[in-house]
């Protein structure tokens, strides 16, 4: 194939890919949760994509087709676009020490990350994702992000078309080779040759940013051998290439892969796997299960994976998350006894004393704690979504512990120990009486919480009178129905001879007949 | 005519004699309405007690008319008749008896003489049916209650509870069921126990249906309203509705299953958006004076709401959170809901401050001992009941006949055993 004809390819592949990744990623941005719009737009959204997506499939996009979608999925994208998050202050977060314990694709996606959320930030963090993107092969998201932010950066505003000739380039010449080291090894048929050429393109085109066609080989390198453990890392490579496109559906599929021969795996690998799962269920909300799996996936030694996380991220990840799901007694039991969690979490201390301050009541430090490390988690790109709901949480079983020893409280301590306003903590407080999380009253007078004492003895007659009612009733329409059937007496269709005067007619407007007719 | 009314007189002393006069008297069904300006006459000539079932027949020709020149006659004549009527040679042909009290029904609500058939139907549901089974002549009185706005009148009726249903006896039919259970439930909505109301409706919703039928729909939509006025909360669909019509209520019912949402969400601009939405359709259906009803509700289920939270409260907090126009407003519904005890507080006019209180029910009275003592008896009853209805199935040979097939092709997994 010549030069030319390989780049034309090139940048069709490039285009279509866009459509898929951008599609994917507004499927999926919806998934991780970015927190854009109501939840009945969320469907609208997926059930478009997915008509969109079947459309393509069945019919085979047409050059037409291909520019309304694109026009369609760039305005979607504009209206999704992430905006910077405001009222935090972020000057406390240093993107360098943060940056520092990841490698390869995950760098360049949480600089971006950072890059749209942190106003103050967004400078150094462009500059430091180019800096990244270019050891890759992404010549698309290098050109994209350069046009879209080039008013933000001043030195590097004009692509480096040297770069992207080079990379080009260099991409085709390795796609040749790779491509005959496979083809040899298939006509050997040299299982272990091939499972490494479909290895080396998986790498490839993840390294060029196209994930469908890595995700392609990777899976069929897994196909090609039997060994747990090659499986597991086949398997851990497209799993790393499905959580960049945010392809959760496929992030499932490969862990479950994965997991099946777990008993023959490293421990590392299978606290690698845990933690990833864990990640997944933080992204379909499910806090509590998350919380678990980041906790047991610890084993004797500390391990990590950077290409999607670190070391510190187990732990604070695991202490967030159970903080907020955990009750006091699983929270000792799963943090405070674990041993092996406990490594991770001395690697966070700042989120070790959250944990303890909360445990021993200590609510000032508590609520400063927390409060301080906020910009951190807001800029994490698993996380950052379901910090405002998380953090409410955790308030809210601050307050229900803070209360629980008192039968009479006074708010004003009550506020400043948690660094509120009077007020603030009054409207707290009544909202989760209201939701009967918290057993009180509030007397608006004089500021006082008092605790109720709940009259045992007249709750149970209440309940007892209430129950009795209840049964004669139910019991009252069982023997009715029971009747009614023993008679042969149900209402039954009327038929079509029946039309004017029939008993069962009268009541019967020919609306509702049609109505009827229509539900048939 | 006169070929009938002879054999009236001479066949009515026996009980032999009866069956072959209402043989005869079938028969001739059709062609008394031939005759009807002789009919006055010869019920003139038939003391009612004794020749009950030949005056039956006479009277039912004659009240199958659509008009009448003389209505209030014909509606004396009913009256006379139920009050005086022979239970035992009426209820040689019950159906006719129904049909009269259907007719009579009708006539009096046309005349506007619905109240005037309270008392003759109340005496006709005693005469015919053992008590506590349902006859078509439970539902009539119900209408004519209702359509003479005479709600408490039923409540004796209703209150005996009313749930044996036997075919065989009463003829019954299931609009009949339907009828009486939405007819009680609309009057207990007039008599504001919503309670009892939503009780009703459920049962008329729940009764055994292959089809919807419109009175079933009409109980669904009044069954969500009161419900919420009784308990505030959101009603889900019965359970033991049946099956094929679950979905059809829903999609018919939009509008109030809307409503109901916008209540949940206690947001009082929603539900006025959804009022003012549909406010043809509720006008329609005859429901807005309910959906205003809980519209008002809503108001009350928030204060009470605040009675939870709060033990003292300004009148300004709450008019500002009810975003009422001013503590007047306040003043006034908390001051009704204190009268009508759904709220238990005092208001200190000066300060503007609500205090609240827990409710004071100690529950340790004689009146309450009784009251446990006469629903333990209730319950205990009823529990008899349902061994019976139990044993009765058991015994009955179909039941076993199936059970044992049952078993044969099952291969004898089931090892029940029935007592």
């Amino acid at each position: 194939m010549s030069q030319e004809n390989k780049i034309e390819i090139e940048k069709e592949i490039e285009i279509e890919l866009e459509k898929e990744n951008e599609k994917t990623i507004e499927i999926e941005k919806e998934g991780s949760g970015e927190e854009s719009k109501g939840e009945e737009e969320k469907e609208q959204n997926t059930e478009k994509e997915k008509e969109k997506g079947g459309e393509e499939k069945k019919k085979g996009p047409t050059k037409e087709q291909l520019e309304k979608i694109k026009k369609k999925v760039q305005e979607r994208e504009a209206a999704n676009e992430p905006k910077f998050i405001k009222g935090v202050d972020f000057s406390s977060f240093d993107i360098e020490d943060y940056i520092e314990g990841y490698r390869g694709h995950t760098r360049m996606d949480r600089l971006l990350f950072i890059a749209q959320r942190s106003e103050i930030h967004q400078q150094k963090a462009l500059k430091m994702f180019l800096e990244e993107v270019k050891k890759t092969r992404n010549i698309q998201k290098y050109r994209k992000i350069v046009e879209k932010y080039s008013d933000v950066l001043q030195d590097e505003k004009s692509l480096d078309q040297k770069w992207i000739d080079k990379t080009l380039k260099d991409s085709a010449s390795t796609y040749d080779s790779l491509e005959s080291n496979l083809k040899t090894a298939k006509e050997n048929v040299n299982q272990k040759g091939i499972q490494e050429g479909n290895m080396q393109l998986g790498h490839f085109y993840f390294d060029k940013g196209d994930l469908k066609s890595a995700l392609k080989y990777y899976s069929r390198a897994k196909e090609a051998t039997n060994d747990p453990i090659e499986t597991a890392n086949c398997c851990l490579d497209a799993i790393k290439t499905a959580m960049e496109g945010k392809s959760y559906s496929h992030i499932s599929a490969y862990l479950n892969t994965a997991q099946k021969k777990s008993k023959e795996l490293e421990l590392e690998t299978n606290g690698i796997l845990k933690t990833i799962n864990g990640l997944l269920q933080l992204t379909s909300r499910e806090f509590k299960t998350a919380a678990h799996q980041f906790i047991n996936a610890p084993g004797k030694k500390v391990f990590e994976y950077p290409e999607i996380f670190t070391s510190m991220d187990v732990g604070i990840y695991g202490g967030f998350l159970s903080l907020a799901t955990f009750n006091r007694r699983e929270l000792k039991r799963n943090i405070l006894d674990n041993e092996y969690f406990k490594n991770y979490l001395e690697l966070v201390p700042e989120m070790r004393d959250i944990i303890y301050n909360y445990y021993e009541s200590k609510y000032a430090d508590f609520v400063e704690g927390l409060e301080k490390i906020k910009p951190q988690l807001l800029l994490d790109q698993y996380l950052s979504s379901h910090v405002e709901r998380l953090y409410t949480r955790i308030r809210e079983k601050a307050i229900i512990q803070y209360f629980s020893p008192y039968l009479t409280l006074d708010m004003k301590k009550m506020a400043k120990d948690f660094g509120t306003t009077l007020e603030l903590i009054e409207i707290e407080v009544s909202n989760l009486i209201a939701e009967d999380k918290l057993a009180g009253k509030i007397d608006q007078k004089n500021k006082i919480i008092y605790g109720t004492r709940i009259n045992k003895r007249s709750q149970t007659f209440q309940e007892v009178l209430s129950f009795g009612k209840d049964y004669r009733r139910k019991t009252r329409a069982l023997l009715l129905r029971a009747n009614l059937i023993q008679n042969k007496m149900t209402v039954k269709r009327p038929r079509k001879k029946v039309m004017m005067g029939g008993e069962n007619m009268n009541f019967m407007n020919l609306q509702l007949l049609n109505l009827m007719r229509g539900f048939n | 005519m006169e070929k009938v009314l002879n054999i009236i007189l001479q066949y009515s002393d026996t009980k032999e004699e009866r069956k072959q006069l209402k043989n005869y008297l079938d028969k001739i069904d059709e062609q008394l309405t031939n005759f009807i300006g002789q009919l006055d006459l010869v019920m003139k000539q038939l003391p009612i007690t004794k020749y009950s079932l030949g005056y039956m027949y006479l009277l039912a020709a004659k009240a199958s008319l659509k008009r009448f020149q003389n209505p209030e006659l014909i509606l004396m004549q009913i009256q006379t008749f139920l009050l005086q009527c022979d239970p035992s040679q009426v209820s040689m042909s019950i159906e006719k008896f129904f049909f009269l009290c259907r007719r009579f029904v009708t006539i009096a609500i046309r005349e506007k003489f619905a109240h005037g058939t309270i008392y003759p139907l109340k005496i006709a549901i005693e005469k015919i049916g053992r008590s506590g089974e349902l006859t078509p002549t439970h539902a009539y009185f119900l209408q004519a209650c209702l359509a003479s706005q005479n709600f408490s009148a039923a409540l004796p009726i209703l209150e005996s509870d009313v749930f044996e249903i036997d075919t065989k006896h009463t003829k019954i039919k299931i609009k009949d069921v339907l009828l009486y259970f939405y007819y009680g439930g609309m009057i207990y909505t007039g008599l504001k126990k919503y309670d009892e109301a939503t009780y009703y409706f459920e049962l008329a919703v729940t009764i055994p249906a292959d089809t919807l039928s419109s009175i079933m729909l009409e109980s669904y939509r009044r069954y969500l309203l009161t419900s919420i006025l009784s308990t505030g909360k959101a009603p889900l669909i019965p359970q033991n509705t049946s099956m094929s019509i679950q979905g059809m209520l829903r999609k018919v019912c939009k509008p109030y299953e809307e409503f109901v949402e916008a209540f949940k969400s206690m947001d009082i601009e929603r539900v006025g958006i959804c009022i003012s939405t549909y406010m043809e359709v509720y006008e329609k259906d005859k429901t807005f004076g309910l959906i205003k009803l809980v519209r008002d509700n809503l108001v009350r289920r928030k204060i009470q709401r605040l009675t939870k939270t709060y033990i003292t409260l300004s009148l300004e907090y709450v008019s500002q959170q009810l975003n009422m126009n001013s503590t007047q407003e306040a003043e006034f519904y908390l001051l009704d809901m204190i009268e009508q005890g759904e709220v238990f507080a005092t208001i200190d006019q000066k300060e503007g401050q609500i205090s609240f209180h827990a409710d004071p029910e100690p529950y340790d009275s004689v009146r309450v001992s009784l009251e446990l003592n006469e629903k333990i008896q209730e319950v205990i009853g009823l529990a008899k009941n349902l061994d019976l209805l139990d044993e009765k199935i058991s015994t009955n040979s179909n039941f076993i006949h199936k059970m044992v097939i049952k078993e044969l092709q099952g291969g004898g997994n089931k090892t029940e055993e029935n007592d």
